[in-house]
């Protein structure tokens, strides 16, 4: 198992849609794996409306409500990006994962580069530091690439789940 | 017009009469395993790791003993599978082959394996029962696109219109398929085109030891 990128309990936290699906259900070893990680940091991840909108689909949406009632998450109205840095944020991670993918800027998904707007519009609000959970390889690159891209004071750290939980591969059936 | 890949013939090879029959014989094999994931897994198993004995399918893929016989039986007349009854016990093997046709459709052992996850993955399971086995199959050649760096989980589900969760859910799934195939399917180039060099995914795709235990992650 590889090291652990620590989470902080007076850090504000995002997560995306796409680590509740790639910790699996609560049963699974990953799921309960991640939930100790945010048990002990005493952090409570903050949920973007969309990202509940997402997963409330049967049966995948006990994943969140499971985090909901056992009190280590919660839903999170997004502030709207009034910032120009956040826009600029935004803008810059679309362009990114066009450029990545080869696919035109106005095919690529909102919600993949809404991560990179939101962490910079919270700085711009007074959060020092924040924290974005995401699972999507091109997507983590680009919210990485534009957040670091804008002048704004505070920071913003993006980690995947293995970063999270460590990287192991002891619970997979290969075929 | 449908092509028949095997590497193990000369690519130029001129078609014969035999051959375009065998070669409609392995498409229809294939055709059959889209449809049964059972079989299609023992049919992976045995592609990647064999030659090899039915006791070590059953142990490797925790598998039912009466059924697993059955299922071999059944392999071996659809002509997917071949046992050597010379040797005790007896041998099983089977030859991977590609199915390609000019539009892009593609059936690897990649792909059959992605069929074949049906068997232990919830989410596959539900994909394969909500929207058929042809979204899991198209499914491959775009998780080996993300898995590249060169699609979203977001676009995946774009791709295959289908909703982002499922799509991601699908995705994550596959990885382990798209890690096997790339080590093991000599046809996956034939399923993830230019992706196919640019793999990049943590899970070792070594096979299990049939002599030691294994754990499934019962998504």
């Amino acid at each position: 198992m590889s090291d652990k990128v620590e989470l902080h309990s007076n850090e504000r936290t995002l997560v995306d849609t796409n680590l509740f699906i790639a910790i699996g259900n609560p049963e699974n070893t990953k799921f309960q794996r991640f939930r100790e990680t945010v048990a002990e940091s005493g952090v409570v991840l903050s949920v973007p409306e969309r990202v509940r909108e997402e997963l409330s689909i049967h049966p995948i949406e006990r994943r969140l409500t499971t985090a909901l009632d056992e009190g280590w998450a919660e839903i999170v109205s997004a502030p709207p990006l009034t910032a120009s840095e956040a826009v600029t944020a935004t803008d810059r991670a679309r362009r990114m994962i066009a450029e990545i993918t080869g696919q035109d800027e106005h095919d690529v998904e909102k919600a993949d580069t809404m991560f990179a707007g939101l962490a910079v519009q919270y700085l711009t609000l007074g959060d020092t530091r924040v924290t974005v959970l995401t699972d999507d390889g091109p997507a983590t690159t680009a919210i990485k690439t534009a957040v670091r891209s804008v002048e704004v004071r505070g920071d913003v750290r993006v980690l995947t789940l293995a970063e999270v939980i460590g990287e192991s591969d002891d619970d997979i059936t290969l075929i | 017009m449908p092509v028949i890949k095997d590497r193990t013939a000369t690519e130029n090879e001129p078609s014969e009469s035999g051959r375009a029959v065998e070669e409609y014989d392995n498409f229809l094999i294939a055709a059959e395993l889209l449809k049964q994931p059972r079989l299609a897994r023992i049919y992976v198993y045995i592609c990647y790791s064999g030659p090899t004995t039915i006791d070590v399918i059953i142990d490797a893929l925790e598998l039912k003993r009466a059924t697993t016989y059955e299922d071999i039986e059944e392999l071996e007349r659809l002509g997917a599978i071949d046992r050597d009854d010379s040797t005790r016990p007896h041998e099983i093997s089977a030859s991977p082959f590609a199915y390609v046709d000019p539009d892009g459709i593609c059936i690897t052992p990649t792909v059959l394996h992605a069929i074949a996850l049906r068997e232990i993955n919830d989410d596959v399971e539900y994909i394969y029962t909500r929207y058929g086995p042809g979204t899991v199959a198209a499914a491959v050649r775009f998780a080996a696109e993300h898995y590249a760096g060169r699609l979203t989980k977001r676009m995946v589900a774009s791709e295959l219109d289908i909703k982002p969760v499922e799509g991601m859910a699908l995705v994550d799934a596959l990885e382990r398929v798209i890690a096997v195939g790339a080590k093991h399917d000599p046809y996956f180039d034939l399923v993830a085109g230019d992706a196919a060099g640019d793999i990049d995914t943590p899970i070792d795709a070594t096979l299990p030891d049939p002599g030691s235990e294994s754990a499934d992650d019962n998504e």
